[in-house]
């Protein structure tokens, strides 16, 4: 055995320790990563997944004519003005018949969401026949009900049912007289002041207007940027200054930008406020540095050998990006944009400058209507004195997570797919 | 962040000027023998397609070539060889002005091809380049089909108005290039997935699709195995009957195999050019025949 290996053999054992502490040091910050994302997931699903049904209890509705103050179910005017709430009021004293008095009656009523009346009238415009019927129906429970029923013992004493409520709607479960359905109205409505009827489709419809306005503005002009930047600029002090302060620009807190918006935008362009069309705009600037320095990684990731081949036989400069940086920088230009708009689709703080953090009850219908987004939503109903908009703000979350990890599982996707070789 | 300098190292791909520095400081050999006043040998031909007078270049305050003067003949293959750094790949891309893509190189003296000077500011650099094309030392085909990659002079030139044309250009080349037989089954599969030497002489396809008058070549075999590289070099003979070449090469052998005149760069001076033959057997100047005997390269 010689010398050298000797020697080498000492130091064998150290090696591999060091190397073995390194390994350790490795997996244990992805287990501390990985405990982090479930106990968030655990906390958010435990908290939001009873958000996604709601209980309704059993009623039998008579549609008195006289009740209702309808004469022509067919007269759009009166089935809007018609005294739904009369209905249910009437049925449930008939259930309870029990109940007197003026404080009890109106505990008693409370049971029953205000949206049952809009369920009534939309059966009755379905179908006119009804008028005078007496059907049992399922109608929605209002929020502190449906808490109450969600509860387990030792939370229902803490419920805001007062005691009669609470044995009203024990005997209403015991007898079968509650189920659990699943809540469609957190799909298909907007924001309400009510937790049964509130719902984040206008809130989803926001982001949606918000993130096309983003995406169409921020992609092309910030590809367009790193190209000329790459592939154009001349390189000195001047466009050296440039790319500090490109990123300089990601740097920035996002809130600024809102300042920026609320200041320039709406105040010196006079666009209306609230609108998906300003929020988008907002969020471009703080996407672009994002988009420009991906697409330009891409771009630098284009060999030479590829530009030199093309310019070799005479390809104009022009034609050397379209024809082959582009399409090779493609990918990376799609990932980074991609990731910049979950980034923006996460964003809350620019937006509240600029007036997207209003109640708004009615859906978008384009980027002019005004509108607020997801997570603005989520902190809405996170900030809602209401027990039950807390599970909401839960649900909310959950689906911007969803959308989150949509885009991000694209991104990876679509740089797969598209990755090219040379 | 990336400075200007990391850049333009990047689409240079080397840097002679600074390999040149190096040399400078390494080479005590040859700082003995003297440059010659003038080229030796006879650097100069009747009738030529390339006249170059006076060539000087700079990469900023780094002059990388001094006052090079020859003239390239018509169908003729000039090989320049020298040892590395000594600015043959700098000369080369001159010939069809490569080097304008380096935003530090300055190229001096009076270039030409027939009658035209390859320096007027009024001439289009893009035709220019469709008239001498080039030829890289790594096979670099473009990430595309076997077909696109010939095609695409063509189309960018708009040399072909049908497809049929189009297609008699495409197998036209690549019969020049001897790799018709081996690829016309595949045309449409990806041209990075043949091999070295395929993708080398797929390469001259590309170049040779667009008719140019002079094939400029940058090392074409230095990636190559041996086997690759004597197809390569058979072609080149070929290629001499309908084309002017320049080829700048390693390989002393190769030089003397495919090249009628051969052109001996030292540090960016050109020292000797003559007849292959003559180079090779009686080279005229010591510099000459201490590269070519092997003392140093």
């Amino acid at each position: 055995m010689s010398e050298t290996t000797e020697k080498v053999r000492k130091t064998l054992a150290r090696r591999y320790r060091a190397e073995k502490r390194f390994k350790a040091f490795g997996i244990g910050s992805i287990a501390i990563g990985l405990m982090a994302l479930v106990l968030l997931f655990t906390d958010i699903i435990g908290k939001g997944h009873s958000a996604f049904v709601e209980h309704e209890i059993q009623l039998p509705i008579t549609f008195d004519a006289e009740v209702l103050d309808i004469s022509n179910p067919r007269d759009e005017d009166e089935l809007n003005y018609g005294n739904y709430q009369g209905v249910i009021r009437d049925a449930l004293a008939e259930r309870f018949p029990s109940v007197e008095g003026r404080q009890d009656t109106r505990a008693l009523n409370q049971l029953v969401s205000t949206g049952a009346g809009y369920a009534l009238r939309d059966m009755l415009r379905e179908d006119p026949s009804l008028l005078g019927e007496t059907r049992t129906l399922w109608l929605l429970a209002d929020d502190d009900v449906d808490l109450f029923l969600k509860a387990n013992e030792k939370q229902r004493e803490d419920s805001r049912l007062n005691a009669k409520q609470r044995e009203w709607v024990a005997e209403l479960e015991a007898s079968g007289e509650t189920r659990v359905v699943f809540n469609q109205s957190l799909f298909s409505y907007g924001d309400s002041r009510e937790p049964e009827q509130a719902g984040i489709l206008g809130a989803i419809l926001g982001s949606l207007f918000t993130m096309i306005v983003t995406l169409v503005l921020s992609f092309p002009i910030g590809v367009a940027a790193a190209v000329y930047l790459e592939e154009f600029a001349p390189k000195n002090k001047f466009t050296d200054f440039i790319e500090v302060n490109i990123n300089n620009l990601a740097a920035v807190p996002s809130i600024i930008f809102g300042l920026l918006g609320l200041a320039v935008i709406i105040g010196l362009f006079g666009l209306p406020r609230s609108v998906p069309l300003v929020g988008g705009i907002v969020l471009t600037l703080m996407t672009l540095p994002t988009i420009i320095i991906s697409s330009r990684a891409a771009i630098k990731a284009v060999p030479p050998s590829i530009r030199q081949a093309a310019l070799g036989l005479g390809a104009s400069k022009m034609q050397v990006v379209l024809h082959h940086v582009l399409p090779l920088a493609l990918p990376g230009m799609l990932t980074g944009a991609i990731i910049g708009m979950a980034q923006a689709l996460g964003e809350t703080a620019p937006l509240l400058m600029i007036g997207m953090v209003a109640f708004i009850v009615d859906l978008p219908a384009g980027p002019l209507d005004a509108a607020t987004v997801l997570p603005v939503q989520i902190y809405l109903w996170a900030d809602s004195p209401e027990q039950s908009f807390e599970a909401l703000a839960s649900a909310a979350i959950m689906v911007l997570l969803a959308f989150l990890i949509t885009m991000n599982t694209l991104a990876v996707v679509l740089r797969k797919r598209l990755e090219r070789r040379w | 962040m990336e400075t200007a300098q990391q850049l333009d190292k990047r689409s240079l791909g080397n840097n002679d000027a600074a390999k040149d520095k190096a040399i400078k400081e390494q080479d005590t050999m040859t700082q003995d023998t003297p440059y010659p006043e003038q080229t030796v040998g006879s650097p100069y031909v009747d009738d030529p397609k390339m006249r170059l007078r006076d060539v000087e270049v700079f990469y900023a305050d780094n002059q990388a070539i001094h006052g090079v003067s020859l003239d390239i003949g018509k169908n003729e293959v000039v090989s320049l060889i020298g040892p590395s750094g000594c600015g043959k790949s700098t000369f080369l891309r001159c010939l069809n002005r490569m080097n304008d893509t380096i935003d530090i190189c300055r190229v001096k003296g009076d270039l030409r091809l027939e009658d035209q000077d390859l320096y007027d500011p009024k001439l289009d650099v893009v035709e220019l380049r469709a008239r001498v094309g080039m030829v890289f030392q790594k096979p670099n085909p473009f990430p595309k089909s076997i077909y696109d990659n010939v095609a695409y002079g063509p189309r960018i030139h708009g040399l072909a108005n049908k497809k049929y044309d189009l297609d008699e250009i495409v197998e036209n080349s690549l019969q020049k290039a001897g790799l018709w037989n081996e690829v016309k089954d595949r045309l449409h599969s990806p041209g990075t997935g043949l091999s070295g030497g395929q993708q080398q002489r797929l390469c001259i396809a590309r170049t040779i699709a667009v008719s140019p008058e002079v094939v400029l070549m940058d090392e074409p075999c230095s990636a190559l195995d041996p086997i690759a590289t004597a197809k390569i070099e058979e072609l080149i003979s070929e290629l001499s009957e309908s084309y002017t070449i320049a080829i700048v090469t390693h390989s002393m052998q190769q030089a003397a195999r495919v090249s009628h005149r051969t052109a001996y760069f030292h540090l960016g001076r050109l020292i000797e050019m003559n007849d292959t033959d003559t180079v090779f057997t009686k080279p005229e100047h010591d510099l000459t025949e201490a590269y070519i005997t092997g003392r140093f390269g």
